[in-house]
């Protein structure tokens, strides 16, 4: 695995939000970053909300895409609650108060040159900024990425510019085909012919399924998992996620600070 | 840091009032470089018991109004870990440290507290009384006086580090349980732990957290912390390491107004991790308003 985070660890910055359009259900947010963040892809950001009492704890965001050029960040987010239904609708101007970047993201150096991407839904979010450093070091992936519907699909239009090759689909059909991701991947294993490594995003049982599919195959599969969080930096023990091997006493390992990227057979995924 | 911030508690000189509180800052580096450990008072270290705990299976965390609940269970890698592995860590930065120690049995407490012994860096202990009491049924070491006189006995004896005893708000008479603590020996006291809580996920109808029950803390406890203090520094002569909600440099001085010689943080961390700067640099125009900090003020 990657070290947890680049050099000097987190910081706390603000963020000024110059772009907020929809993206399907989800929004596309991008904000200027004065900081040199550096972010490694599959890590995250804490961001505070406001909102007051109801609203108290930061809510963990994926850094979707990094342009460290412009000092430009993407992030998508998907209205689901009263935190990021705030986000959502923040307006351009309004300064975002960022912790980050947060845990370890995915080892690009595990990707081999055929590195095969899975998106869940919002899940899509962190794989741009992944797809974009594999292309960048010439190793575009294939990516596969599935949702309940159209509109829940995310990050479609710049996964399609970042990789080899795009597979779409839909549970609905409204887009792509016709079925759960995974599903559509067992039915066409050709696709994966020759794939070097599976790293991905999304629901838990998409990404116990995408276990399975690499035990098979015998390649290496990363996923990104989400679990309710207080600090984010480790501190508090309270993401939790089982390990596959529990090893002297110790049986748990933390999303946000030894993840959110794990090896899939490190975790437990049920 | 700020040398006109340093303030007394007990038999500990604290560069300042502030103290990060145990299973908020972990083990002093998580936060850095936001939070270097060197800016507290003091740091107090995760719960620590003779063997390895697990913890809880998740969810171990549900937000609540101004606060949260959480079961973690008390996840730890054992006293021996901490010795070999953190307080070396701890003891090459300029920081005091405080061990939480925690236990399901007396002679588990008194275990890592021998242990604890003489090493270096080790400021004071704070015995965590919430934890529950298998030999007495589960029920927690910290409700009732004589299950208190009996741990604090015991753990004073077997060893001379300053020892605080933390005490639970989940009890009748706070000032009562004080008291047993102040006669079984400890040094201080600091309070409040959690208050027991639940939250129930109305969609799958059934608790949000896996252990069913969680401890509440954040800025919604600090009306009930600050009460408690207060009771407690009427009852007793001990120092008093306040905390419960705490965010603010405000908020400070109303804990050492209504008793305490050092006041902690922890949830607020977690909501805005440039707090611990902020209150101590506001608590600096605070401490220039008064000759001396005014502990206990609110009592007069
Ligand atoms: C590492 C990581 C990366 C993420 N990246 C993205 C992203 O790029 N885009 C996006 O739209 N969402 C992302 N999420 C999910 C996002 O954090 C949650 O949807 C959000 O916290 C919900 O907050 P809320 O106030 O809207 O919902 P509420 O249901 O009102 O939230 C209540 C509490 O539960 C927590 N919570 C609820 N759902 C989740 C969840 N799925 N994961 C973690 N905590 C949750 C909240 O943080 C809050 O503390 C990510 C989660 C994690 C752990
Ligand atoms: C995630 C979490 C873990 C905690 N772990 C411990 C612990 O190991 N030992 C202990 O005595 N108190 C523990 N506490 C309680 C705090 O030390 C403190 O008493 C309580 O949170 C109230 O302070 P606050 O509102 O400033 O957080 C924990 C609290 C939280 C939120
Ligand atoms: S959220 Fe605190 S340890 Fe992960």
């Amino acid at each position: 695995m990657l070290d947890p985070s680049r050099e000097g660890g987190p910081e706390v910055f603000g963020a000024r939000l110059v772009h907020n359009a929809p993206e399907g259900r989800a929004r596309r947010l991008l904000l200027v970053v004065e900081e040199d963040i550096a972010p490694v892809p599959g890590q995250f950001l804490q961001l505070g909300v406001g909102g007051g009492g109801e609203t108290y704890l930061r809510r963990p965001i994926s850094i979707a895409d990094w342009d460290g050029a412009r000092g430009l960040l993407e992030l998508l987010v998907l209205p689901v609650g009263k935190g990021t239904g705030l986000l959502a609708s923040a307006q351009p101007g309004s300064i975002i108060d960022c912790l980050g970047p947060l845990g370890r993201g995915f080892d690009l150096d595990a990707a081999g040159p055929i590195p095969v991407l899975v998106g869940g839904g919002i899940g899509a979010a962190p794989l741009v900024y992944l797809a974009r450093r594999l292309a960048e070091r010439g190793c575009p992936p294939l990516t596969f990425l599935g949702a309940s519907d159209h509109p829940g699909l995310a990050g479609e239009k710049s996964l399609t510019a970042l990789s080899r090759g795009v597979v779409l689909a839909t549970e609905d059909g409204s887009r792509g085909a016709t079925g759960m991701i995974t599903e559509v991947m067992l039915r066409n294993p050709g696709e994966l012919e020759g794939a070097t490594a599976i790293m991905a995003c999304g629901p838990r049982g998409m990404l116990a399924a995408l276990k399975g599919m690499a035990r098979e195959r015998g390649i290496p599969a990363y996923g990104s998992l989400e679990e309710h969080m207080a600090c984010g930096v480790g501190a508090c023990l309270g993401c939790a996620v089982p390990m596959s091997r529990p090893e002297s006493g110790k049986s748990y390992l933390r999303v946000c600070a030894d993840g959110p990227v794990f090896p899939l057979e490190e975790v437990i995924l049920a | 840091m700020n040398e006109n911030l340093s303030i007394r508690f007990g038999s500990l000189e604290l560069s300042n009032p502030l103290v990060a509180v145990s299973g908020t800052f972990g083990y002093g580096f998580d936060y850095e470089p936001v939070i270097p450990p060197e800016i507290f008072g003091a740091i107090v270290v995760k719960g620590t018991s003779l063997e390895p705990w697990p913890g809880n299976p998740p969810p171990r965390i549900v937000e609540t109004p101004a606060g949260m609940l959480n079961a973690i269970g008390l996840e730890n890698p054992g006293v021996e870990v901490l010795v070999e592995e953190y307080l070396p860590r701890l003891a090459a930065r300029d920081v005091r440290v405080i061990v939480n120690v925690v236990g399901k049995t007396v002679e588990e407490y008194v275990g890592v507290a021998r242990r604890l012994q003489g090493i270096e860096g080790v400021d004071a202990l704070e015995l965590n009384v919430s934890c529950p009491n298998v030999k007495a049924g589960g029920m927690s070491f910290g409700t009732s006086p004589a299950a208190i006189d009996n741990l604090v006995g015991a753990v004073r004896a077997a060893t001379d580090a300053p020892l605080i005893v933390k005490l639970t708000p989940n009890v009748t008479d706070i000032a009562e349980v004080a008291r047993a603590a102040e006669e079984a020996g400890a040094d201080a006291i600091s309070l409040i732990n959690t208050l027991l809580g639940m939250a129930i996920d109305v969609d799958a109808g059934k608790p949000v957290l896996a252990n069913v029950v969680g401890g509440l803390s954040g800025p919604a406890v600090r009306p009930v912390a600050l009460r408690c203090v207060y009771q407690v520094r009427a009852a007793t002569s001990l120092p008093i390491l306040g905390l419960g909600g705490v965010a603010s440099a405000e908020d400070v001085i109303a804990f050492i107004m209504a008793g305490a010689s050092a006041v902690g943080i922890g949830t607020a961390l977690f909501a805005d991790p440039l707090a611990p700067h902020r209150i101590l640099s506001d608590l600096a125009a605070y401490r220039a308003r008064y000759d001396e900090w005014p502990v206990g003020r609110a009592h007069l």
